[in-house]
């Protein structure tokens, strides 16, 4: 006996019929007679995985999970990266001269013809010294500051080269301890200096020398071991000044 | 994909209910609230120091007035002002402490005036301890067993700005016999606006 | 996907057109117009399609309680005067105080911004309107062209009548009346919190012009709804301005020729 039916194109290495058993009588589909053909015969070649039949969907899977993940997390960049100081972009030494550039949207306070323009704040920095002190100086306003009990002062002194004119607004000098204690971060200082980075008693937010010398002072809490100086014009990027 | 059109199975909807019902049990035995929005709580006593991670909280003293008077203004209390000093020592940098609640023996909450001085929130910096005073006008019958709750999450919208943040709870000591004569009493407070805290002597300087 | 979309909507469809074409096949027009009127109404209920009906403000009377929302307050009187605390009446004004005992019986605390939002400025007494933007706008543009020293916030007060300005240009439209100014009647300190269970006598108070002469003011309380969370904003735990629910004339007494605020006539 031989097979009723041939096929015209057999499968690659598969029987299409795998229910016809060699040698033997094929089975028949429920309600055919023998000897009659099937209907409808169904398409040739294997029945294909499940991974195969999704093969579109699983390759885009992943791409979607990219998608979606970068949708979401447009709030790091336009939200937290701007907001805050988190981003080290120098390392120096104490004494270390430092070469700071970066771009800011300028307000035209101080200077009208700036306003709304991008500017790039281009200033050298130099941190020359960090002391404890045993008093404050008598601020450029208002009353005498004592160093208040359970706090100790200290003094960064810092040297600064820029071309007049260069706005140093939201200035911040940070002592960071050996634990991660920020100690100064926010403005005004002790003194009452909202502006750090400018000599005691400037007004406005702009330098008028092409160099200068800045004194901060700080109050850090007495068993603090400071370890680093951070400078910053409202970040995200920061200098890093390393203490012996 | 099958073709044809897709049948409503037995096992499909069972599939489908079991999910559904399976999700409901989850969400409604954990007690997602606590994990997700309880805040630590720090509890404490008048002159201990609480440390809350970001911040060492003291209240240093509580007293209550009827009226309360500043340099510029002086205000009367609709019931009586209970008057909380404290101190905040940043631990990790600049810190704005925006949470201030008395909660009274029965639940009911009572947030502070800005009235006369008083503070509603506070700024500090790590590096020196920041004396505030905090003015919360109560009832006569909140005054026995009422604890103040000092964050730097504000308790706005139950408390969602100390979700999972530490937050000062301050036993301020009030017996009912204390309360009695508290209520009694006509005192004035000076308040002091905020400033270094020193060990001061007691009442108020200035 | 054509497979996945009609599974369930395609049969509840189909089970809703047999349940309507089962009680509409064999009804006569006047009777599917009927069940059709029928259905809508049931239908729009539950959207609170009747509670205006019920909607009848009470009366508001000096001294006696009512409650809104979280506060139970009386109307104690209504003053008009010059000078109050801080509040300076613009020229041709003066103050238009509405005394009020005021008690927070939630367990929480309220801004009194939230019971500003109960009592609204009384309506066609001459209350000075606020401010709309686009007179802040032009004023502001005003400012800029002529003399920037001249205060923009009291300019538009002392323009000849503010008040009687609305109903000359436009009828239809009435100008918005500001929040009042809530003080405490007893240090004259602005009221920010309202504790609960503490009991203040505070005044509501707005700058009306003088041309007002009536010896009576409307007063309006709004009702407050609690949201627990608004469907609209997904804002959720406040109290929400509704429909008028008190309203009364009380008795407006003239201190315009004495400087101290009402406080000292108990």
């Amino acid at each position: 006996m031989t097979t009723l039916v041939t096929p015209a194109v057999p499968g690659p290495g598969q029987d299409p019929y795998p229910s016809l058993q060699p040698g033997g009588a094929p089975s028949l589909q429920p309600g055919l007679l023998p000897g009659s053909v099937p209907p409808d015969v169904p398409a040739a070649g294997r029945p294909r995985g499940w991974w195969r039949r999704n093969a579109v969907w699983l390759v885009l899977l992943p791409i979607a999970v990219v998608v979606t993940t970068a949708a979401s997390s447009f709030r790091v960049w336009a939200f937290w990266w701007p907001d805050g100081v988190h981003y080290e972009s120098q390392r120096v030494a104490l004494g270390e001269p430092a070469h700071l550039a970066s771009e800011y949207l300028d307000m035209g306070f101080d200077v009208p013809e700036r306003a709304n323009t991008y500017v790039l704040r281009e200033l050298d920095a130099t941190v020359t010294g960090v002391e404890k002190v045993d008093e404050l100086p008598a601020p450029a306003y208002g009353m005498p500051v004592e160093i208040p009990e359970g706090s100790v002062a200290y003094e960064v002194q810092l040297h600064f080269a820029a071309e007049p004119q260069t706005d140093l607004s939201l200035c911040a000098i940070a002592l960071v301890s050996d634990d991660g204690t920020r100690y100064g971060e926010a403005a005004p200082d002790v003194l009452g200096n909202s502006n750090r980075c400018l000599p005691d008693g400037a007004d406005g937010f702009v330098s008028e020398q092409p160099e200068w010398d800045v004194s901060s002072f700080v109050l850090v809490d007495p068993d603090a071991t400071i370890e680093q100086v951070r400078l910053s014009f409202g970040g995200p990027d920061y200098l890093a000044v390393e203490l012996p | 994909m099958r073709h044809g059109r897709r049948r409503i199975t037995w096992k499909g909807s069972l599939l489908v209910v079991g999910g559904v019902v399976a999700g409901c049990a989850l969400v409604t035995t954990v007690p997602q609230e606590t994990v997700v929005e309880t805040p630590f709580v720090v509890e404490g006593a008048v002159g201990e120091t609480l440390d809350l991670t970001y911040a060492d909280l003291t209240v240093t003293e509580v007293r209550v007035a009827d009226t309360l008077e500043s340099f510029s203004e002086a205000a009367q209390a609709g019931g009586t002002f209970v008057v909380v000093d404290a101190t905040w020592r940043a631990t990790q940098g600049a810190t704005s402490f925006v949470g201030a609640e008395i909660t009274d023996a029965e639940g009911r909450t009572f947030w502070p005036t800005d009235q006369a001085g008083c503070s509603t929130s506070a700024k500090a910096q790590p590096g020196y301890a920041w004396h505030v005073t905090y003015c919360f006008d109560v009832p006569k019958d909140a005054l026995a067993g009422a604890t103040v709750r000092l964050a730097r999450g504000g308790q706005t919208e139950e408390h969602a700005g100390q979700r999972r943040d530490a937050a000062g709870v301050v036993d301020l000591g009030i017996s009912a016999e204390d309360a009695k004569t508290l209520w009694e009493a006509t005192e004035t407070v000076t308040t002091e606006s905020p400033g270094y805290a020193t060990a001061r002597a007691e009442g108020s300087e200035e | 996907m054509k497979h996945a979309r009609n599974g369930s909507p395609d049969i509840a469809f189909r089970v809703g057109r047999r349940v309507v074409s089962a009680v509409a096949d064999d009804m006569s027009t006047m009777q599917r117009v009927g069940a059709g009127v029928v259905a809508a109404l049931v239908a729009v209920t539950p959207f609170g399609a009747w509670s205006k009906v019920e909607a009848q403000a009470d009366p508001v009377v000096a001294g006696t309680a009512i409650e809104v929302g979280p506060f139970d307050l009386t109307v104690v009187r209504a003053v008009k005067t010059g000078d109050l605390g801080y509040l300076t009446p613009a020229p041709g004004n003066h103050m238009l105080a509405l005394v009020v005992d005021v008690t927070n019986t939630s367990d929480v605390p309220e801004y009194s911004s939230t019971l500003g939002s109960a009592i609204p400025a009384p309506r066609g007494v001459d209350v000075v309107p606020q401010e709309s933007l686009t007179d802040l706008a032009t004023n502001l543009d005003t400012d800029l062209d002529t003399d920037p020293g001249a205060g923009a916030g009291t300019e538009p007060g002392a323009e000849p009548s503010p008040s009687a300005s609305p109903e000359d240009e436009s009828e239809a439209e009435e100008p918005e009346l500001p929040p009042a100014s809530i003080v405490n009647v007893a240090d004259a300190t602005t009221m920010r919190i309202l504790n609960p269970g503490v009991t203040y006598q505070v005044a509501l108070i707005w700058q009306q012009s003088d041309e007002f002469t009536g010896s009576e003011i409307p007063v309006e309380v709004v009702g407050l709804d609690w949201i627990d969370e608004s469907r609209l904003t997904l804002d959720n735990g406040y109290w929400l301005p509704g429909e008028v629910a008190f309203q009364g004339d009380v008795p407006l007494k003239d201190n315009t020729d004495r400087t101290p605020a009402p406080e000292d006539q108990q």
